[in-house]
Parts: structure tokens; C-alpha cells; sequence
């Protein structure tokens, strides 16, 4: 994939969040839905919260959240990372969110045990988790900013996946996120987000 | 606060009560029995403990004056400080709490069992819990909690002391289980729950013994049956000692996160108790935050139970006639002069026949006083009766009999009349219980429509003194044949009260009174009323003729309890699918005395699997199910393999699975390997993002029979295409099954490739390519 230019007047300012262990937490409801049991369907299977806690729990041992996110002018930006329906903003917010190389460890171990179920879930824990941290993350910004657009990443509509490239080492200069050249990123759970506001 | 105020603040948000106190003091090093002492000696440690729950951020402080009750304080000499420890303890509390926290009496049991158990009275027992209520209450208490009770009868007595005192306090009412939801003397959560329903509690709740995954099946059998609020307190698991200091196993996070479990389902008050310490409590609010109630629907069934008994109204109650002292002095002198025996026979005998429920009638009550019913009470008590039908006439001996009974009975009866039933409605708030109504006011015999207009009176009575109909059994009353009785009538009656939904109820006997061939007209009415929708029926259980029909009725209209979930028809079938090893050893270790290792796979565990995978097909479990089965499917598998000296050999075929390149994803492919391997297929997982000259190498090195990729998104399903073009130049024909989010079968089909959206569908395909052969053309 080509390189871009971009035109950056201003020293851009990288900072770190790191979220709160409750930050990370997820509705039950929505991690069994993500595990494909139906809402519908929950209540029939509460025998399995043991099992699942468990892995709830050993999965928040093994997270090393972080957020890294600044705020561009969008007049220093080259309008080809921005999304066509961000039109009209004037600061765009990209953040990225990552639960940490300790939590792929943790899933590969799983994995080299054969503990698939234990795997299923806490993989499917994390990409809430993630998410989680994502929605509390929005909703600080949005407390601060108040009008912004949803919540993007690239990979949907008319910014392809391979901009995370771009976003990670080009901009950000992250070294603990590895981004393969199919803009799929390494820890696996890791996320580029971008806010527009209105201002 | 008022109990109106609480009520509303329960549907709000769910509280926060605080944890445990005896545990923590010990761990500050207070090794004395009686911590409630500190109230006094060292109210400043009581202190600074709640104060760390405080900045915790709990809504409800309890008075550390668990223990603090007359009867366990005269153990240590301490009676005549109880006014003193417990306004101490009040008053340390609400300093503590100042104007961010509920200050609660804490009342714990007396440690002592009541009659007929231990030697406890009921007027001693009561007396213990009023006083120490009312110098709590008159202290201004913000509410009661009632906690870690372990006997019914005595969790009961203490609720009618702090009700005679103030019917306005917020009052919480917690026992204490067994992992099988028993308490220690017998009586279960259900029993339990059911009385709960009935008696002025304004929370039912469950605390201490268990730790939070302990109790949490606790917790869903509570929730299911109550219709109140629900409040759940674990303790933090068993202590063990490590480095010389108490320690209890449950983390703050664990806690934390069952927390946040019995919030989603359905809790309205949450904490902890022995081992649970300030910052699993912090840890907790944190975790489950500021949140509604999750509303709950309940199973609005009714109940009758004894102190270890419980049986169900429907969809049909069997009441035994024979301890029916009403013309029979024989009878009537056995109560009176306390020789039970023979009634205790009777009853054993009566439950031996399938009775659900005794009727007891002392006979002419002004032959009866107050002792005798009370001594029938706790004798049957004692020896673990049926649940009983309290047919007694007199209010007064009904309320002793009431007093003594441990659970809910059934009250026969109340006539129609507003005054009577009032007073019957009384002691039913007061005591629990259901209520049998005769359907007359003045007249026995009155006509059907009469009857009606009775029956929705009763119900308006009801209505007004909120007592809700399902706890009013209606009795349409049988007279004798032979004095011009219009049994049709009756019939009429309850064909009414069965469309309306009301219980119905009818002393059978009453029919043929003094008439021959009883067995066949009470047989042939009872038939004629079941059909008519009657619910319940006293009845001389020895008649073998009349228990048929009840049967028989009741299989053929289908009246059998309803069952939900999935219907596990073979016990293999449903260890595979709950995940549990040790029955899954246990299951084999069995079946190996009948059966070889591979009978036993092909006899059980592939007959199971299969089930499994028809079941996930049809939506009855899903994805965690079916691989979890797969999981256990394995480790049976190993399992056998190890248990013979020759190599087991059940491979259906090699299979090599791998992620694309570029791609990192590989929890799908992880599962498919476990599925295929449950199901007998050796399989090689060359892991992820593998270039297609690796999987080539592969390819010679393992020669396998199928190979199964796997992409992720689309920016790399394309190389499952490269892959298949790749190996297909090298002129390597083996069936490529490809998977995962960004694949299809219309892609898969223009990629010249096989699809399988899922494991099950994966298994099938596999079957069938090892059936025809390893040939792709041959396959297609």
C-alpha cells in the first residue's frame, strides 16, 4: 500500500489514557449474545456462570488496557483519512484502544491446553470488553466536546481497513501494535477510532 | 425511613449493604466470642469499620448487633447490658453512616432451637426478639434485617415480634442454605420463599454459608418464586489458613463480578458476609454501579408445606381425611391425652397412600384447649409431617395452632361472611397460609347463582383486605345424597371456579354419609368433579378405587408439571453439554463393565455428539454447548485411549487447518479443530496467517485428506482463492473446505472451493468426502 503525506503543521500531542478495571467490564447479557446464546435464550443456561466467571475473571488478569488517542485540527489533516459523513467537523478525535500482547498470550495458551470453551469465551470477552472501553472512552470525550459524530473505524463505509496502517505507524508511532499489511492489527484486540466535533 | 419510602427506593436502584463484621474484627486481631462486646470496650473499631464501608459507598449499615439478643447474651452474663450494647451500636452506627447511609438493626438467631427441635418456647423466643427490636426500633433504626436464620419457625416468631412493634419499619428477612438449598433443619429455600410471600416482609433474601458462585443457583430458585423484592448476601467462600493469617478464597473481583450477576438477574439488595471485607464491598459498587432493578417475572404458583415438606397446588392436591376426630371420641381422646402414636401412624400411613396434605379436626373443640392443639402442632412438627389442613373451628385455637405451625398450612375454614373471613384474613397476614371458604352465608344448600354471587363477594373481600384469590381455595360444599342434595349443582359450581381460574376444594366423604356402596358413588362424583376442573379433594386415601381416578384424571387431561429448557433424555448427552468431567469418568467407567472402548464410542458417545450437533442445528443450545460437548467429547476420547495397551485407532481422516496469510484470526479454526477431533478426525493445525507455499509444505509432509482454511475479513479472503489456485498448479487435489466471517457459499462456489458456515456443517462435509473418497473430482 502507498504512502501518504500528511500535511501536519502542528507537533501532534499522543496521549495515554489507561482505563479503570470497571471501565473494562461488560454486560453478562451482551457477552453470552456475543457467544452466540440469544438473550432470549440466557436464562436457560445460568449452570454455565461458574464456568464463565472464572474466565471473566482470569481474563481481567491478563489486560493490560490502554487507550492512546489525540486531536487533530481537521485543517491539518488530509482529507483522505476522514470519512465522507464526518463533513463539517473541525476536530477530529482518533483514539486507539488496545487490551495488550498479555491478553493474546493468554488466548494462545488457552489454545495450547485444548481449552477451547475457555478460549470461546474469553475471546469473545475481550471484544466486548474492548468495546466497552471504547463506549466509556466516547462517552468521556462526548461529556467534554458534546457535539461529535458516531463513533468510526476504518474498515466500514468509504475508509478502507488498510488506513490503520497509516494511523498506527505513521501517525501514532505505536510500537506495541504491530499492523499487518491487510490492516489487521496485532494484539488482536485492538481498535482505531475516530469522533468527529463540530466545533 | 417508612417503609413506603424504602419500597420506592427499592424500585429506583439496587442498594448496597454493607459486609461482614465478626471476620474482620478477627483479622484486626479481636479473637473474643462476642464482638458485639466492642460496642462498649472499643466502640472506635466498630467505628472505624464502618466508616471504611461508608467510603465504600454502601447504602445500608448494619448495627453491629447480630448477636446482641437476650438469649445469647446470658451466655456471657451480658442480659443485663442488652439496652446498653445495642443503643451503643446504633449509635456508633449513625455516626458512622451521617447522612450517606441507611442505618440497619442488624437481628441475627438466637442460637438456640425452639421446640419441638430444641427446648426453646415460642413466648421465650418471641420475647428475646421484641426486646431487642424495640430498643433498636425506639432508637430509630432506619429498618431491620433479620439475617443468617437457619430455622423456619424461629425466622417466624421473630417477624411477629418486630410486627407487634411497628408495622412501619422496612424489614428484611434473610436464611441461611445449604448448597442444596436446605437449611440445617430441613426446611428448604422454596418452603422458605413461599412462607416469605405471605408474612409482612417487605425483603427475602438469602445470606452467609455459601460464596457468591455457590449460592448464585441459590439465587435463581429464590427469584423464581418471589414476590418480593430479593436481597443476597455471600460470604467469601471456605477460610483456610495461609501464613498463619484467616483467609477466605473469594477475591474482590470474583465478587465483584457475581455481583454484577444477581444484579442483571433480578437482585434488589446486595452485600457480603463472613470474609467479605471493605474492598470486595468498594470492588462490588464499583463493578455494579448505579442501576434500575432488572424486573422478574415470577412463577405465581401456590404452595402448601410443613417445616421440611412442600407440595404444590397444581395441578392437583390430595388431602388425607383420616385424623378426623369429629364424631369419633376415640379419636378426639388420643389429642387430648397426648397419645400420638397412633396419630402419627395414621398420618405415615396416610402419606404412604399418596396423601399431599393432612387434615386435622380435634372434634367438638369445647372438648379441646389450647395445649392439646398446641402439642399436635409441634408433635407433627417433629416428626417431619405432610403439610396440614388446620380444620378448626374455634379462632382462637386456630391462631395457637397458627402460632406453632412452622410453615404454610391451608386454614379450613371461613365461612362467606365478611366478619368471619376478616378475622380469617387476620391471622392469614399475620401467620401465611391459604384459605379454604365454604361457599354459604347462611344457607348450606343455596342455588348455583347464589353460589356465584357468594364467590365474588368473597373475592371483593379479598380485593379490599389485599389478600390475593389464588390463596382462596373455594369449597362448593358436598352434602349427603340422601338428604335431597342436588349434587349437579355442586358440579355447576365447580366447573365456575375452574373458568375462572379459583381452586376449588370438596370433602368427599361428606357425599355418602351414611349411605352403602361409598367407595363407587364418592369414585364416580370425583370423576364427574375432576372433569369439571376441582383442584383439590379430601379424601380417605386408602380407597384405592377413588386414588385411580385422581391419576387416571390427571394423565389424561394431561395435568402434569410443566418442564422448560432442554429435555436431556440421556444422561451422557446432558454431561457433554453442562461440561462436566467427573460425571463424564464416571458415565464411562460404567459403561466399560458391559461395554469395549469402541462399542462404547459407537454405542454412546457418537450417538451422543450427534445429538449434539442435531440440537445446535435446530437452536436448542448453541455455540458455547457444542464446544464445550466437543471439549469432553475429547477428553473421553484420550480417556479411552489410555485406558488400552494396543494404540486405539478411531481416526476417520487427516485433516490440516489453517488461517490465511495476513489474517491473525484463528478462534474460529480453534473450534473447528475441537469439533473435528470430538468427532474423530485427526487434525493438524498449522496455526495462522500462513503463506499457501507453507500450507504446500504441509500439504507433503502430513498428506492429508481434506484441507480446511480459514479468513477472517476481506481483505484477505482472496488468498483462500490464491491457496486453491496455488496448491491446484502444484496439482494437489485434496477437497479444500473453506470458512469463516467473510466467506459464503456463492464465493466459495466462484473460488472453485467447498463452504461450511459452521462445525456441524464442517463435520458433515468431512464425512462425506472420507465416504467418497479423498478426490476432489470425485467429490464434486
Amino acid at each position: 500500500m502507498e504512502s501518504r503525506e500528511f500535511i501536519i503543521n502542528k507537533k501532534i500531542m499522543i496521549k495515554t489514557y489507561i482505563p479503570d478495571l470497571k471501565e473494562c467490564i461488560c454486560d453478562k447479557k451482551i457477552l453470552l449474545s456475543r457467544a452466540k446464546i440469544p438473550f432470549s435464550k440466557q436464562s436457560q443456561f445460568l449452570y454455565m456462570n461458574q464456568k464463565i466467571n472464572k474466565i471473566i475473571s482470569e481474563s481481567l488478569n491478563n489486560i493490560d488496557p490502554k487507550i492512546f488517542y489525540t486531536n487533530l485540527d481537521v485543517k491539518d489533516i488530509e482529507i483522505d483519512i476522514i470519512p465522507k459523513s464526518f463533513n463539517g467537523i473541525g476536530l477530529l478525535t482518533i483514539f486507539i484502544s488496545t487490551l495488550g500482547d498479555i491478553f493474546d498470550r493468554y488466548i494462545d495458551n488457552l489454545i495450547f491446553k485444548e481449552e477451547y470453551f475457555e478460549m470461546f469465551i474469553a475471546d469473545s470477552w475481550g471484544s466486548e470488553s474492548l468495546e466497552k472501553i471504547n463506549k466509556n472512552f466516547d462517552k468521556k470525550l462526548r461529556d467534554k466536546y458534546k457535539n461529535g459524530t458516531i463513533r468510526f473505524s476504518p474498515g466500514y463505509k468509504d475508509i478502507d481497513i488498510t488506513v490503520n496502517k497509516i494511523i498506527i505507524n505513521e501517525i501514532f508511532k505505536i510500537k506495541e501494535i504491530k499492523v499487518y499489511d491487510s490492516g489487521i492489527m496485532k494484539p488482536r484486540k485492538s481498535t482505531v477510532c475516530f469522533i468527529g466535533w463540530f466545533i | 425511613m417508612k417503609r413506603k419510602e424504602f419500597i420506592n427506593l427499592l424500585n429506583e436502584r439496587i442498594l448496597f449493604i454493607d459486609g461482614a463484621y465478626g471476620t474482620e474484627f478477627l483479622k484486626k486481631g479481636y479473637k473474643d466470642k462476642l464482638i458485639e462486646l466492642l460496642n462498649i470496650t472499643n466502640p472506635d473499631i466498630v467505628e472505624s469499620l464502618q466508616q471504611q464501608y461508608v467510603n465504600a459507598k454502601v447504602d445500608i449499615l448494619l448495627t453491629n448487633t447480630f448477636s446482641a439478643n437476650l438469649i445469647k447474651l446470658k451466655n456471657y452474663n451480658l442480659e443485663t447490658e442488652i439496652e446498653r450494647i445495642n443503643l451503643n451500636a446504633y449509635k456508633i452506627a449513625r455516626n458512622a453512616a451521617g447522612d450517606k447511609a441507611f442505618v440497619f438493626g442488624d437481628i441475627g438467631p438466637t442460637g438456640s432451637l425452639m421446640e419441638p427441635l430444641g427446648e426453646l418456647p415460642f413466648d421465650e423466643c418471641y420475647n428475646c426478639f421484641y426486646t431487642q427490636a424495640k430498643i433498636l426500633i425506639e432508637a430509630k433504626v432506619d429498618g431491620i434485617i433479620l439475617e443468617t436464620f437457619s430455622e423456619i419457625k424461629e425466622l417466624k416468631t421473630a417477624i411477629l415480634a418486630i410486627r407487634d412493634i411497628s408495622l412501619d419499619i422496612p424489614l428484611i428477612a434473610q436464611m441461611t442454605f445449604t448448597k442444596e438449598g436446605i437449611s440445617t433443619t430441613g426446611s428448604s429455600l422454596e418452603i422458605f420463599t413461599t412462607l416469605m410471600n405471605d408474612l409482612d416482609v417487605d425483603v427475602i433474601g438469602i445470606n452467609c454459608t455459601l460464596s457468591s458462585e455457590e449460592i448464585f443457583p441459590l439465587f435463581l430458585r429464590l427469584k423464581k418464586l418471589s414476590k418480593k423484592p430479593i436481597s443476597i448476601e455471600p460470604n467469601g467462600g471456605n477460610p483456610e489458613i495461609i501464613g498463619g493469617k484467616l483467609t477466605y478464597k473469594t477475591t474482590p473481583v470474583e465478587f465483584a463480578l457475581y455481583a454484577k450477576d444477581f444484579a442483571e438477574n433480578g437482585a434488589n439488595i446486595i452485600g457480603g458476609c463472613c470474609g467479605i471485607g471493605p474492598t470486595h464491598i468498594k470492588k462490588m459498587i464499583d463493578f455494579v454501579g448505579m442501576r434500575k432493578p432488572t424486573k422478574i417475572d415470577y412463577e405465581n404458583r401456590q404452595y402448601v408445606s410443613s417445616r421440611t415438606i412442600i407440595k404444590p397446588l397444581d395441578p392437583f392436591l390430595i388431602i388425607g381425611e383420616k385424623i378426623n376426630a369429629s364424631a369419633n371420641k376415640k379419636l378426639q381422646r388420643l389429642f387430648i391425652n397426648n397419645e400420638f402414636d397412633s396419630l402419627i401412624s395414621l398420618a405415615s400411613k396416610q402419606k404412604d397412600e399418596k396423601a399431599d396434605c393432612l387434615d386435622i379436626n380435634f372434634g367438638k373443640e369445647d372438648k379441646i384447649n389450647e395445649q392439646v392443639v398446641k402439642n399436635t402442632m409441634l408433635i407433627f412438627d417433629k416428626y417431619n409431617s405432610l403439610p396440614l389442613s388446620l380444620d378448626i373451628i374455634d379462632i382462637n385455637l386456630l391462631e395457637v395452632a397458627l402460632k406453632h405451625y412452622p410453615a404454610r398450612p391451608i386454614i379450613n375454614s371461613s365461612l362467606a361472611k365478611k366478619d368471619d373471613l376478616e378475622k380469617h384474613i387476620t391471622l392469614m397476614k399475620r401467620y401465611g397460609g391459604l384459605l379454604v371458604v365454604l361457599i354459604m352465608e347462611k344457607e348450606v344448600n343455596e342455588d348455583y347463582q347464589k353460589k356465584k354471587k357468594i364467590v365474588n363477594k368473597v373475592l371483593k373481600i379479598c380485593e379490599e383486605n389485599k389478600i390475593g384469590e389464588e390463596r382462596i381455595i373455594f369449597d362448593p360444599i358436598l352434602l349427603p345424597l340422601n338428604s335431597c342434595f342436588d349434587y349437579k349443582n355442586t358440579l355447576k359450581v365447580i366447573e365456575y371456579l375452574s373458568n375462572k381460574k379459583l381452586y376449588s376444594i370438596i370433602g368427599l366423604s361428606n357425599l355418602s354419609y351414611k349411605i352403602d356402596e361409598k367407595e363407587k358413588i364418592n369414585a364416580a362424583f370425583l370423576s364427574l368433579a375432576l372433569d369439571k376442573g376441582l383442584s383439590s379433594v379430601i379424601v380417605d386415601t386408602s380407597s384405592k378405587i377413588t386414588m385411580d381416578i385422581i391419576q387416571g384424571n390427571l394423565l389424561l387431561n394431561n395435568r402434569s408439571s410443566f418442564r422448560d429448557g432442554i429435555d436431556f433424555e440421556n444422561p451422557l448427552l446432558e454431561i457433554l453439554i453442562k461440561g462436566d468431567k467427573d460425571a463424564a469418568l464416571a458415565f464411562v467407567d460404567e459403561k466399560l463393565k458391559e461395554l469395549n472402548p469402541i462399542e462404547f464410542i459407537e454405542n454412546h458417545l457418537s450417538k451422543a455428539m450427534e445429538k449434539v450437533g442435531y440440537l445446535f442445528s435446530n437452536g436448542k443450545i448453541f455455540l458455547p454447548h457444542l464446544i464445550i460437548s466437543s471439549e469432553i467429547a475429547q477428553f473421553i476420547l484420550e480417556y479411552l485411549k489410555n485406558k488400552i495397551d494396543d494404540k486405539l485407532d478411531i481416526s476417520k481422516g487427516k485433516i490440516i487447518l489453517a488461517t490465511v496469510k495476513d489474517d491473525i484470526h484463528d478462534i474460529g479454526k480453534n473450534i473447528i479443530a475441537a469439533i473435528l477431533k470430538s468427532n474423530g478426525f485427526e487434525v493438524y493445525d498449522i496455526g495462522k496467517n500462513v503463506s499457501k507455499e507453507e500450507i504446500l509444505q504441509k500439504v507433503y509432509e502430513i498428506k492429508p485428506d481434506i484441507i480446511g482454511l480459514s479468513a477472517m475479513m476481506t481483505s484477505t479472503v482472496s488468498y483462500i482463492k490464491d491457496t486453491f489456485e496455488f496448491l491446484k498448479s502444484n496439482n494437489i487435489k485434496i477437497p479444500i473446505i473453506a470458512g469463516g466471517a467473510s466467506m459464503n457459499k456463492n464465493l466459495a462456489d466462484q473460488y472453485g472451493v467447498l463452504y461450511a458456515k459452521d462445525g456441524i456443517e464442517a463435520i458433515k462435509l468431512c464425512n462425506e468426502i472420507i465416504k467418497k473418497g479423498n478426490s476432489y473430482e470425485s467429490y464434486k
